[in-house]
């Protein structure tokens, strides 16, 4: 009975009674000596915890905590990191065993109908499309063809061999020519603003030069595909009075620029191992900014080989409208004729280059998918244990 | 100053500083309910620390759950009953603030009664089990509301009330026989 009072004076001391409660509570106490007594020593005791004082730690014991948490925050993000390479490793070698599988079932289903050796279906469309025509170079990257002077090149003598098709050298090596085209027309027209304006509303011009209104160089890109359209279109203005044209070879800069990309490719891949041994912070900070500034400098240089890709791609017409009267020669061969015969060649290099890039990844890409396989075994294996 | 919250929320995020923050803030609070769980340094030490790992490892269950200073009395009165159940109690040392005192140059007469109270207190509270140390310092030196104690040891309102009415009693009783001797 009394130890129901006890509790209550316990509770009184938190404000935790209510008033009917505290009213009967302090009622008792008037009359009980035992639970004033207790009530005033409880008061007391409690007075004295509230107003304990903590304890100071010893000095090193900040930083023993601050060493252990470092370590546990080293341990976190070196886990979390081949977490991250396992999973992502999972997916490409599940993506690349599925591929295996399809590729193989479609190769033998094929075969299985025609009967033939096996041969992948790029090489095939690669030599159906050029045949026995196809010339071969197997002294290395830079083909011979490159010291022939091009400059003095017209449209009427460019030879196929000069562009010539992709080759395979006995070391393995591309050896595509890329090669950039500029044709120069020079057109007599009656009013050389019409034709400036007029081409400038439906072409994109590169680069445009007037001097008041005697001549305009105008530079004009078009795909192979609309050249023959702007052939047509272009002689509406007026009279063809010369043409020539410029071949530029571009295959060592693409080289020099490919070269630079795979270094850097190298080098991300360098820090990237390097990463994965690092606990040291402003190590980890210093690659990452590196690979960053790496991957800009990547971004610069794809920039680059696009534009040079684009040039190869579609040739561009330099034209220069005049408006002073010339004899024009009748028996010269048509417009038209000298641009097709112009850009047969280019025509020949650009389809080649993307057959031999879809055959090389058509050959290619079954044994990267069994690498990637395996290597996600090893890795695997090796870490097995670890994400447990 | 950063807010208990700004700062777990950073540290969640990966910012060290911001733990650092954190542990200057409370390595006091956690050594001090360490050293009345334990009355000894070293384990206090022991069990500051791995306050603090168990801490670091479960911030993200921190965020959300209320007061962050509840949250780490209770933990660190946790850890300290598992170790103490896990291995014997250590031999205690005289606490370090009973060798201060004796050391002090002389002072009030009403201070110095106030401070041989707050000597038998530290020594009334090493006294009791460890769960009766925790509900007393949870309660009455880190003052925490009922319901705060409720919610973090998981109890029913009317068990925290009844264990604190124990623990007190057990207190005064102890504390009235050191009063005596």
């Amino acid at each position: 009975m009394h130890d129901n009072y006890l509790e209550k004076i316990s509770l009184y001391v938190d404000h935790q009674l209510n008033i009917q409660e505290e009213k009967e509570l302090l009622a008792h106490i008037d009359t009980c000596e035992e639970c004033k007594s207790y009530l005033q020593e409880l008061k007391d005791i409690v007075l004295n915890l509230n107003s304990l004082e903590e304890f100071e730690p010893p000095k090193e014991l900040h930083n023993e905590i601050m060493d252990k948490i470092n370590i546990e925050y080293n341990k976190k993000n070196r886990t979390k990191k081949i977490i991250n390479l396992n999973f992502s490793l999972k997916n490409v070698a599940t993506v690349a065993a599925a591929y295996l599988v399809v590729t193989f079932s479609i190769s033998a289903l094929l075969n299985s109908f025609n009967g033939t050796e096996s041969t992948s279906n790029s090489e095939m469309a690669y030599v159906k499309s050029y045949g026995t025509s196809i010339e071969t170079n197997t002294m290395g990257a830079i083909a011979s063809e490159a010291e022939v002077n091009v400059e003095e090149d017209t449209i009427e003598n460019m030879e196929p061999r000069l562009f010539a098709s992709p080759q395979k050298s006995m070391s393995g090596v591309n050896n595509t020519r890329y090669v950039e085209k500029n044709t120069y027309i020079d057109l007599n027209c009656e009013n050389v603003e019409d034709v400036k304006i007029t081409l400038m509303n439906s072409y994109n011009i590169n680069n445009l030069n007037t001097n008041e209104d005697l001549y305009a160089y105008l530079e004009v890109e078009v795909s192979l595909d609309e050249y023959d359209g702007f052939a047509d279109y272009i002689a509406g203005f007026g009279e063809i009075s010369s043409t020539n044209s410029v071949v530029v070879d571009n295959t060592n800069q693409v080289i020099i620029l490919n070269n630079k990309l795979k270094e850097k490719r190298l080098q991300i891949e360098r820090y990237k191992e390097l990463m994965k041994n690092s606990q040291d912070a402003g190590e980890l900070l210093y690659l990452t900014n590196s690979i960053s500034a790496l991957e800009v400098e990547i971004s610069q240089l794809n920039k680059e080989v696009t534009q040079l890709y684009n040039k190869h791609n579609n040739p561009v017409i330099i034209l220069t409208a005049n408006k002073t009267e010339v004899n024009i020669k009748t028996d010269e061969i048509s417009l038209l004729e000298k641009i097709k015969n112009a850009f047969i060649t280019s025509l020949n290099v650009t389809t080649d280059f993307f057959t031999y890039l879809s055959l090389i990844v058509a050959v290619l890409l079954p044994y990267l998918a069994v690498a990637i396989v395996i290597i996600y075994i090893i890795q695997k294996q090796r870490r097995g244990g670890y994400e447990k | 100053m950063k807010t208990d919250e700004e700062l777990v929320k950073e540290a969640v995020d990966g910012n060290n500083q911001s733990f650092e923050e954190i542990v200057f803030r409370y390595e006091k609070l956690i050594f001090s309910i360490a050293m009345r769980m334990f009355n000894n340094v070293e384990d206090a030490k022991d069990i500051t620390q791995e306050v603090f790992i168990k801490i670091y490892k479960n911030m993200e269950g921190a965020m959300g759950r209320g007061s962050f200073k509840s949250w780490i009395c209770t933990v660190t009165t946790n850890t300290s009953i598992d170790e103490l159940r896990k291995r014997k109690r250590k031999k205690t040392v005289p606490m370090e603030k009973s060798q201060e005192f004796v050391d002090q140059e002389p002072v009030p007469l009403e201070q110095i009664i106030n401070d041989e109270k707050k000597v038998l207190i530290e020594n009334a509270i090493d006294k009791l089990s460890p769960e009766e140390k925790q509900i007393v310092i949870l309660r009455d030196v880190q003052t925490l509301s009922y319901d705060e104690i409720k919610d973090s040891l998981n109890l029913t309102l009317g068990t925290v009330k009844s264990r604190i009415f124990r623990a007190r009693k057990k207190l005064q009783t102890i504390y009235t026989e050191l009063s005596n001797t």
